[in-house]
């Protein structure tokens, strides 16, 4: 049985603005002085207080939209679901496989060829030879990457990238999938072809969460929504009804959101083509 | 689960996975080798020109026989290169592999165990220089060389212990490495090394209060064909189960912390 379930998690990001505070010499002098060398000037480390107090409880077949400004909240909490970030307060538990796509080139090595980028995630989680001569398939059939599977993925364009941790993310056994708005990147092609992974993805009864500044992006891909500002759950309910009381409250469009409904095609694809 | 727990399954949890370490490992140490003919045989390459031109140039100077000099520093130089390689090497451990740990649902620890393995691995090639000194200069080994085995355990216990610490501390303090890696140049010309303790002469405190000649002893005794000394032995361990001990107690405080300080 699939589920995530957080309680009452609290995140606060340490800043270490000064170099001080990155400093185990600094540290030590302070410690063998008893604070008397390390008294004046901003030595002290200052908290972002990201996530106060969030409560979520996640079944199987729950698409969850995250929805928030710049800061809201979004990304930390993602991070606390794929267990990146561990809370520093209050409880995580999830029981099933995570699988996640948080920065665009995740776990990607750019000196790579993209068949051995493949192949090596593979044998990263333990498959045997006939599993990652099926997850190679299913890479290359879903990317559409064809002749640029030999080349290093240092070559590869900001969509090709995205397409490629986007295959290798949902190709991967896994029964929690948490995505952040990366696929943005991708053309509206892939956005389509994306989609419907997505939904075969999610037949079998899984969960995933994911944050969009896209209206269209999250009906597409959610069925449920949770509203965050300054680390806070401000509404949870069906998608639509989330993003129509947000809309109803924020001035649309806060960070310039519409660039990701235009079709925009990455120029390279051009040359790809060509 | 406490985060204690949760730090524990996480360490033992990366060491079960060997197929993941082990993979990582390998690609490390190829990956620096890439688009050279050679690969990692370089290791063995530079390694050997380098215990050449230091038996040369330190037999005049120390008036010993080249022969005998070569096979000491070839076993001594590759024991202690691996322990300094490890020591360098770790408080950059997160740091490097900050990439795949925010990716994919690993446990943190297969970047620990990778890290040994893949100076174990270098050492391996870097043995192979000491293999052509007993074969083209003079075989010195016996029935003493199998505590050689028992010794590389105690190492690798020491250099995973050390490896804990330093890759949470250097994640968190950026001046860690610069310090190790000062501080472990230092003990190259403190530690014998290149020299003997016996020129030590009445000055052998020098060598028996340094932890460094008792952890290399170890293993170089038994790769020169000497016997096992109770107090190099005795020391090592007390350094290895510290460290391994220790190690452990700061992976279980400091993991939950580990996003946080990258």
């Amino acid at each position: 049985m699939v589920h995530v379930h957080l309680d009452n998690v609290h995140i606060r990001y340490p800043i270490f603005s000064s170099g001080r505070s990155h400093s185990i010499l600094h540290q030590l002098a302070k410690s063998a002085s008893f604070g008397a060398l390390g008294r004046g000037g901003h030595n002290d480390i200052a908290y972002v207080h990201a996530l106060r107090g969030i409560t979520l409880d996640l079944r199987e077949g729950d698409r969850l939209g995250l929805i928030g400004r710049n800061g809201a909240g979004k990304s930390t909490l993602l991070r606390a679901v794929a267990g990146v970030s561990w809370p520093h307060e209050g409880v995580r538990k999830v029981d099933g496989r995570i699988s996640c796509l948080i920065n665009p080139n995740a776990g990607v090595d750019l000196e790579k060829t993209g068949w051995a980028n493949i192949d090596f995630v593979g044998r990263l989680f333990g498959l045997n030879k006939a599993g990652r001569a099926a997850l190679a398939d299913d890479v290359a059939t879903f990317t559409e990457l064809g002749d640029y599977l030999q080349l290093p993925v240092r070559v590869y364009s900001a969509g090709m990238m995205v397409r490629l941790s986007f295959a290798l993310a949902t190709a991967l056994p896994g029964d929690v999938f948490v995505i952040d708005e990366v696929i943005g990147a991708g053309d509206a092609f892939f956005m389509e072809r994306a989609k419907q992974r997505a939904r075969n993805f999610f037949s079998n009864a899984k969960i995933m969460v994911m944050a969009s500044h896209a209206d269209a992006i999250l009906r597409d891909f959610c069925n449920k929504g949770v509203w965050l500002d300054q680390g806070l759950v401000m509404d949870y309910g069906p998608i639509d009804d989330v993003l129509e009381r947000y809309n109803a409250q924020t001035p649309r469009f806060p960070e310039g959101a519409p660039a990701l409904f235009e079709d925009i095609e990455p120029p390279n694809l051009s040359i790809a083509a060509g | 689960m406490s985060p204690e727990a949760a730090a524990m399954q996480d360490l033992t949890g990366g060491l079960a996975r060997v197929h993941a370490w082990a993979l990582l490992a390998w690609d490390d140490v190829r990956g620096r080798y890439r688009r050279t003919t050679l690969g990692p045989l370089w290791l063995t390459l530079s390694h050997a020109l380098f215990v050449i031109g230091l038996a040369i140039s330190f037999s005049i100077i120390l008036g010993q026989e080249l022969g005998e000099y070569f096979v000491y520093l070839a076993a001594g130089m590759t024991v202690w290169i691996f322990i300094a390689n490890s020591l360098i090497e770790g408080p950059a451990i997160f740091q490097r592999a900050q990439n795949l740990l925010y990716s994919y649902d690993l446990p943190a620890s297969i970047h620990i165990f990778r890290a040994v393995l893949g100076q174990l691995i270098t050492f391996a090639h870097h043995m192979l220089v000491y293999l052509g000194a007993l074969i083209f200069v003079s075989n010195v080994t016996n029935l003493y060389t199998l505590w050689a085995i028992p010794a590389l355990a105690v190492l690798i216990l020491a250099a995973t212990g050390w490896s804990m610490i330093f890759a949470f501390l250097g994640a968190r303090f950026r001046d860690l490495a610069p310090a190790v890696a000062a501080v472990t140049q230092m003990m190259f010309l403190l530690t014998p090394i290149f020299w003997e303790r016996s020129h030590l002469d009445h000055a052998q405190w020098f060598a028996l209060f340094n932890p460094f000649y008792h952890l290399i002893e170890v293993l170089r005794a038994p790769l020169l064909g000497r016997p096992p000394d109770p107090l190099n032995w005795a020391v090592a361990v007390s350094i290895a189960v510290t460290l391994a001990v220790l190690g452990a107690v700061v992976y279980m405080k400091a993991r939950r912390n580990l996003s946080y300080w990258l």
